[in-house]
Parts: structure tokens; C-alpha cells; sequence
């Protein structure tokens, strides 16, 4: 059984589009002692702007956009990632995904790709913003009074990225992150050889595997793990005192998700985190997992899992410490800067 | 009886610039959000309009190299804004954002989103730098000739207005194809305000059609007059009535208790923002190498240009000139004014008409000239110092400004009734119904 190594999510699209209500939750998902909190763009305002307006009104909770990495500018998203993580001080992360439908990719003017394509345009995204937050130095800001110069030129770099169907010159011009770099939680489809295969430096940190059903996320988890850090998500409808959580689920009007679906007690949903935990256990190190949790009903079931599943982790330890940054509560290694290493 | 004419403040904090002094144990980080909440709150405290952040996608290049001698580095605009709408109320938000390097419904899609998440305080701040150099930065690339600059923004700023409406976009276009239809409500300001900076007869018509607030650089009495006057009359030819386009020039403000005392802050001032290393490079800029070996404190140099054109610190937004022809004249000016050549770039570089120096009582009293002549609607400054560059401004001229009469009081709810802007339904109708002819064509 391994402790202490699972990291728990909570998403807040269910806020819908008022900011404060949504920085409410976080606010309250942070004092119960959940890791993050995310927010999706789909339909809703800016993911990132959401997350960035939560920030100032939060301290310790990670702040976890969910960003389409085919059909926007790499450029951008990087600089508006290491901004968000500039203002949250170390708390942001990064949950890629690829949304490769023709609505998004008219809207840019842009034709779909074709499925082989997704690995190796995912690579030369997260490759592009992880040299661009490595291309200002730590400490390139130099303020020299003698020399008269406000910046070290030998600490900034350019990115330089060749990719298949773009180029970014860099250097960014948003100074390195706190983090350094934001951990990057993307599809396990993407971890192809050509593509993500898991490798801390160029492609994402954790692995975030999807299965129809819980059992079958279980079994992913475990074949994932041994190469890294791994995420689930779960949609959760949890039993309330009028209502069980199948009841719930069956009355949504909504469409149901490609997600892996919880429905049941709180005891249940606990017995399935502490198969998951196990599932994901290596002795040989202390990797930390993420559960990222999709309430059906953000009221209801965040009530719940505040109330009674989060205590009741904490005392079966379960949960992994709280970091101050995000970077540190996966337990990543600090972030070497490449361009550092190479001189 | 006509209402007293009122000006409105708000701040362009660059992040960018040679104007923002560094070398001061004053200053504080250019990055860091506490800077950015500590000059909004201050900002706020003292009824300004508007917070304007800047923007340059990419870092700026100094004869082949990285320019070190600057202030340079700064977080996303947007992103910056809507973490500065959580601490803070009133006050509006301004992203400055490029035309050249955004897709128009991206671009949309977010600053509607910061409208709403600031309950209607967005602006656009439109930009259209349009350089192959920037664009090594984008998967679009740098793809646009500088005569079709206006042409492409303009049809970009529809395309965004359209997507606000609520209406289905359809564009077909030369740059950019676009089917979308956006998600995100109206604000309580109807739709994010605008803003544009061009100042060619070209950018003075895209901004009487397409804007409505012009950033303006005629910031002296007489000139913004004839500019209000120009843009009164390039308004009227699209149906806009008089002064609805709103004109609020880009200063510096240096003030103090005492005549004297600004004065003396004056000469600080400028003496931290132009060092040695600063005025030559600024003169390297047009003579195409560096200067190295010349002596600051001496006259110009005596050899020419080794350029034809100049190469102007890239990102900086100049444009090129003739360097011998430039050459020759300021050394003419400089050998006529005894200056050497610190002393000259720094009477250049900061233009003193953009500058209001003075006691808190004698600018109070030049402003009141612009609100009875009606010459502007307010001033964009850009403090000289972060965080704290505003504090004397809010503390000193604000409250004499209210005595005076021609100062806001209090706040409304949105940007636009701070600005007081309204939406006059018959120009939405137009601005956005080109976009129907230029699809047609293309």
C-alpha cells in the first residue's frame, strides 16, 4: 500500500461563468486540503483567466487550466501559462489536451489532423513551451548600475523550435516561471515514441490515462505508472441523503462524458481511491498521482466530498502532502534549466 | 449652461521602455503581480479610468542582439488583467493585443471573457505590428506587407465584432479564414471598449470608424486641438457626432510640492532613465554600429553613419530614416545648443512636450486649459517609477483636479460610463455590416 501519494482535483466548469462563485469553491476546495482545482474552456470564459482571477484569492491550492494544444499559438498559451504561474507563485499546471474537432479548427481557419498526427504535434508543443520557459536564465535580470544593463543577453536563448508544421524563434518575453517549468499533465495516446514518450525534459510530466469504465482506468493506471506519474478523471455523482448517486447520474439531462463514471457512497468512492493508490504503488520511488474529479453536480458534490471524503483520506493517508508549488506536490525534481546545463 | 468638461486618468504601465527608471533602489519588479495589484489599487484609489498593459510578442533586439540596457520582460496582458480584476473594482482593464499575431476568434473569445470576469472594464488596446521578424515567434508567421497593414487590422477588428454580436461568422478572407460563433454573453458594457494608437491619416480613419478611444502622441495644447478637430471631421464623414471619439494622448507626469522641487525631480528623473550606455545606444541606432569607443560626455560623433537607414532597437516601434541626413542635423543641433551627447538624447528621447513638470498647483492649472478647451478627454500616463510612480499623482493632483471641478468623484459600473462612452446602435450596426462587403469581395 503506498502512502500518501495520490493528489485530488477538483474541476469547477459547474460554476459556470461567474468568477467569484468559482473562486468560492476554490477557495472552500483549499481550506478542505484539495491539491488543485481546473477549469476547462469549453463554452465557459478563458480557462486560464479563470484560473488567473482565482489566484489572488487563493494561497496554496494549484490552479489548472485545461488547454487545447492543435489550434491555438504556442507561443501564446506558453506566456499566458508562465504568467498564470508568475501571479499564483508556483501554483500553476498545465492539463493539455487535443481537441481535434472541425469546429475548433475552423474557427482558426485550420482543417483537422489526422489521428498519427496528434503525437507528434503535441511534441512540438509542449517542446516549444518548454524551451521558450527556458529561455530567460533565473537570474537574466541583472539591474547592473556599472555596465548600465537591466538584462544579461547571455542568459536569454533562443527557443529555436523546428516543429512539422510551425517554428518559434523565442526567446519568450515573459521572464522563467517560478516553477520553472509547469508540470504538463497530457493524454497517454500522446506518449508515443515519437511523441511524448515520458521524459521530464521535453515531453509531459504525468500521464493521464481514460477508460469507459472504473475498472478499466484501474488497469491502465497500473500498466501507466511504472514510467511516471499517472492522472485519472472520474465524473462523480455521490449519494446524498434524498438521492443515491446512480439517481443522480440517470436524471442528468446531459450528455454523458467519455470519462470513466463514480457513482455511489462515500465509503465506495474511498475504497476506489485506495484501489487506485495501490494500483499505482512503486516501492522503488515516491511518485504522487493525481485524481482529477468531475462532480456531476459541483454543489452537491463538492459539499460531500469536503465534508466527508476528504477527512476521511487524510486519516486512512492517502493524501500527499500539499507543496508550495505544484511542481512539489507531484514531487518533481526542480526543474534544471536546459539552456543552463548546456553552458 | 454647459457641464464642466472632465478628464480622465489612466495608466500605461509598459513593462517594456526606456522611460521606466530601474536604476533607482526605488524601483521594484517589473514582473511580479504585487507590482502590478500596488500600481491597479493605486490607480483605483485615485479614480483612474483605465490600466493599460503593453505588449511586444517579441523581445527586443539591439544591433543583432538582445537589448540589455531596457526594462524588458513581462507577464501576459490578459492574464495579468484578470488576476488585477480580483483586487480591484472599478477600475478598466486594458490589453493591449496585435491584429497580426492573433486569430480574431481566439482573441474574441478572450476578451469577452475578460469583460465578463471584470463585469464589464475590458478593453482592446489594437496594435497591428506586422513585422516577419515578430511573426518568427507564430505559427501564422510574419505574412503581412505593410500597405495591406490597416486594411488586414480593419478587416480583423470586424471579424471580432462580428463574433461579439453573437451573430455566426462566416469569413473568408486573404489572411485568414474564420466560421465561429462565439459562446460568452455580453457584458454589462455591451462589448469590450477600443482603443488604437495609429496617428497616419490611415490609422486617424480606421480609428474614427472602428474605435472609441483614440491613445493619442499630440499631448501639447495646440496640437491636440487640431487633432481633436481632425478626428471631429473624419467622424462626422462615417456618421459619428462630435467628440464622440474619445482622445485621451500618451504623458509623463513630473510633479512635485514646489516649482523647484519638480524641477530638481525632473533632472533625477531623466538623469536614471538616460545613462551613458542608454545614449549611445540610442545614437547606434542611427549610426549602425556601435560607439563603443565614444566618449558620452563629449560631442557627437564626427565620422557618418555607417548605414543607410537606420536600424532602430527592433521592437521599439520606430520607424527607419535617413541616417546621414539625421546625422547632420543633430550634430548641428547639438554643436548649436552646446550639448553633448547624454544631454542631447536626453532632450530627445523624451520629448518635453510630452512631459508635464511642474508643482501639483501649476499642472492642475494646465490641465484645467485642456478641460475648457476641450482639447482632450484625458491622459494615459506612463509612471516613470513601478510601483510607486503614481502615489504623488493620486495623493496631490487628483484631489486639486476635483476642486477644480474637472476631476471625477466617484465611479459608475463599467469602463465605458468612466470613459463616458455610450453605444450609439447605428454606428455598432455599420462598423460591424462592412464585414459583409468584404466578404463579398474576397
Amino acid at each position: 500500500m503506498s502512502e500518501r501519494s495520490l493528489l485530488l482535483a477538483l474541476n469547477l466548469d459547474g460554476a459556470g461563468n461567474d468568477p467569484i462563485d468559482s473562486a468560492t469553491y476554490a477557495q472552500q476546495a483549499e481550506e478542505a486540503g484539495f491539491h488543485g482545482v481546473s477549469f476547462s474552456s469549453d463554452g465557459l470564459l478563458d480557462a486560464v483567466q479563470r484560473a488567473s482571477f482565482t489566484a489572488p484569492k487563493t494561497k496554496k491550492i494549484s490552479l489548472i487550466p485545461v488547454i487545447d494544444a492543435l489550434f491555438t499559438e504556442p507561443f501564446h498559451t506558453a506566456t499566458q501559462l508562465a504568467s498564470l504561474d508568475i501571479i499564483a507563485q508556483g501554483r500553476a499546471g498545465w492539463i493539455l489536451e487535443t481537441l481535434n474537432d472541425s469546429v475548433q479548427a475552423q474557427a482558426v481557419g485550420r482543417e483537422v489532423l489526422a489521428e498519427e498526427e496528434l503525437s507528434d504535434e503535441a511534441k512540438d508543443v509542449v517542446t516549444t513551451h518548454r524551451r521558450l520557459w527556458d529561455s530567460w536564465e533565473d537570474d537574466a535580470v541583472i539591474r547592473d548600475q556599472e555596465t548600465g544593463r537591466y538584462l544579461d543577453a547571455t542568459k536569454l536563448h533562443y527557443a529555436d523550435v523546428e516543429g512539422k508544421n510551425f517554428s518559434v524563434k523565442g526567446p519568450s518575453i515573459t521572464p522563467r516561471p517560478p516553477q520553472g517549468q509547469l508540470p504538463i499533465i497530457a493524454p497517454a495516446p500522446l506518449f508515443t515514441e515519437h511523441g511524448l514518450q515520458h521524459c521530464r525534459l521535453n515531453g509531459a510530466d504525468v500521464i493521464k490515462v481514460n477508460a469507459a469504465s472504473l475498472d478499466e482506468l484501474l488497469a491502465q493506471a497500473k500498466t501507466a505508472s511504472p514510467k511516471g506519474a499517472v492522472a485519472i478523471d472520474v465524473d462523480i455523482y455521490l449519494d446524498t441523503a434524498t438521492q443515491t448517486g446512480a439517481q443522480r447520474a440517470a436524471a442528468q439531462a446531459v450528455q454523458r462524458t467519455e470519462r470513466a463514471e463514480f457513482t455511489g457512497s462515500v465509503q465506495e468512492l474511498i475504497a476506489f481511491l485506495g484501489q487506485f493508490a495501490q494500483a499505482t504503488a512503486n516501492p522503488a520511488d515516491q511518485r504522487r498521482h493525481l485524481v482529477h474529479l468531475y462532480p456531476g453536480d459541483l454543489k452537491i458534490d463538492s459539499a460531500v466530498l469536503i465534508n466527508e471524503v476528504i477527512p476521511e483520506l487524510q486519516r486512512s493517508n492517502l493524501l500527499a502532502p500539499i507543496g508550495d508549488t505544484l511542481r512539489e506536490s507531484f514531487a518533481l525534481p526542480v526543474a534544471q534549466n536546459r539552456f543552463q546545463e548546456a553552458s | 449652461m454647459s457641464t464642466q468638461h472632465q478628464l480622465r486618468f489612466g495608466v500605461f504601465f509598459q513593462g517594456v521602455n526606456s522611460s521606466t527608471v530601474w536604476r533607482s533602489v526605488l524601483s521594484g519588479s517589473q514582473t511580479d503581480f504585487a507590482s502590478f495589484k500596488q500600481l491597479a489599487q493605486t490607480a483605483e484609489r485615485g479614480l483612474f479610468s483605465a490600466f493599460f498593459l503593453g505588449e511586444g510578442l517579441r523581445l527586443r533586439e539591439h544591433l543583432g542582439s538582445i537589448h540589455e540596457l531596457d526594462v524588458a520582460g513581462r507577464p501576459d496582458a490578459q492574464t495579468m488583467l484578470a488576476a488585477l480584476a480580483a483586487v480591484t473594482n472599478k477600475i478598466g482593464l486594458v490589453a493591449t493585443q496585435n491584429t497580426t499575431y492573433n486569430d480574431p476568434a481566439d482573441l474574441a473569445r478572450r476578451l469577452s471573457s475578460l469583460d465578463l470576469i471584470s463585469e464589464g472594464r475590458a478593453a482592446w488596446n489594437i496594435v497591428t505590428t506586422h513585422n516577419a521578424w515578430t511573426g518568427a515567434n507564430f505559427r501564422r508567421g510574419g505574412y503581412l506587407e505593410h500597405h495591406e497593414r490597416y486594411s488586414h487590422a480593419e478587416d480583423f477588428v470586424r471579424t471580432v465584432r462580428q463574433i461579439w454580436e453573437g451573430s455566426p461568422v462566416h469569413h473568408r478572407g486573404n489572411h485568414y479564414n474564420v466560421d465561429y460563433t462565439g459562446t460568452i454573453p455580453a457584458s454589462a458594457q455591451h462589448r469590450p471598449v477600443l482603443f488604437q494608437a495609429g496617428d497616419s491619416a490611415e490609422g486617424r480613419d480606421f480609428a474614427a470608424r472602428q474605435t472609441d478611444v483614440i491613445f493619442s502622441a499630440h499631448v501639447g495644447l495646440d496640437d491636440a486641438l487640431a487633432f481633436r478637430q481632425d478626428i471631429n471631421v473624419r467622424a462626422a464623414k462615417v456618421g459619428r457626432a462630435e467628440n464622440s471619439v474619445k482622445i485621451m494622448p500618451g504623458a509623463e507626469f513630473i510633479v512635485a510640492e514646489t516649482p523647484q522641487a519638480a524641477e530638481e525631480k525632473y533632472h533625477w528623473v531623466r538623469e536614471h532613465q538616460i545613462g551613458p550606455q542608454q545614449a549611445l545606444a540610442y545614437l547606434e541606432q542611427f549610426w549602425g554600429t556601435r560607439l563603443e569607443s565614444v566618449d558620452p560626455y563629449g560631442p557627437l560623433p564626427d565620422f557618418d553613419p555607417v548605414v543607410e537607414e537606420s536600424s532602430v532597437t527592433r521592437g521599439s516601434g520606430f520607424q527607419g530614416a535617413k541616417s546621414l541626413e539625421l546625422a547632420n542635423a543633430w550634430r548641428a543641433e547639438a554643436a548649436d545648443k552646446g550639448q553633448n551627447i547624454i544631454e542631447f538624447v536626453r532632450s530627445r528621447s523624451h520629448r518635453a512636450d510630452h512631459t508635464f513638470t511642474g508643482s501639483y498647483d501649476q499642472i492642475a492649472d494646465r490641465l484645467e486649459q485642456y478641460a475648457q478647451t476641450r482639447a482632450v478627454d484625458g491622459f494615459n500616463i506612463t509612471p516613470w517609477l513601478v510601483p510607486t510612480g503614481l502615489d504623488d499623482i493620486v495623493d496631490h493632483l487628483v484631489p486639486r483636479l476635483q476642486e477644480r471641478g474637472i476631476y471625477p468623484e466617484t465611479y459608475a459600473d463599467t469602463l465605458r460610463e468612466n470613459l463616458g462612452l455610450t453605444i450609439d446602435e447605428n454606428h455598432e450596426q455599420q462598423a460591424v455590416k462592412r464585414l459583409a462587403t468584404v466578404q463579398e469581395v474576397s
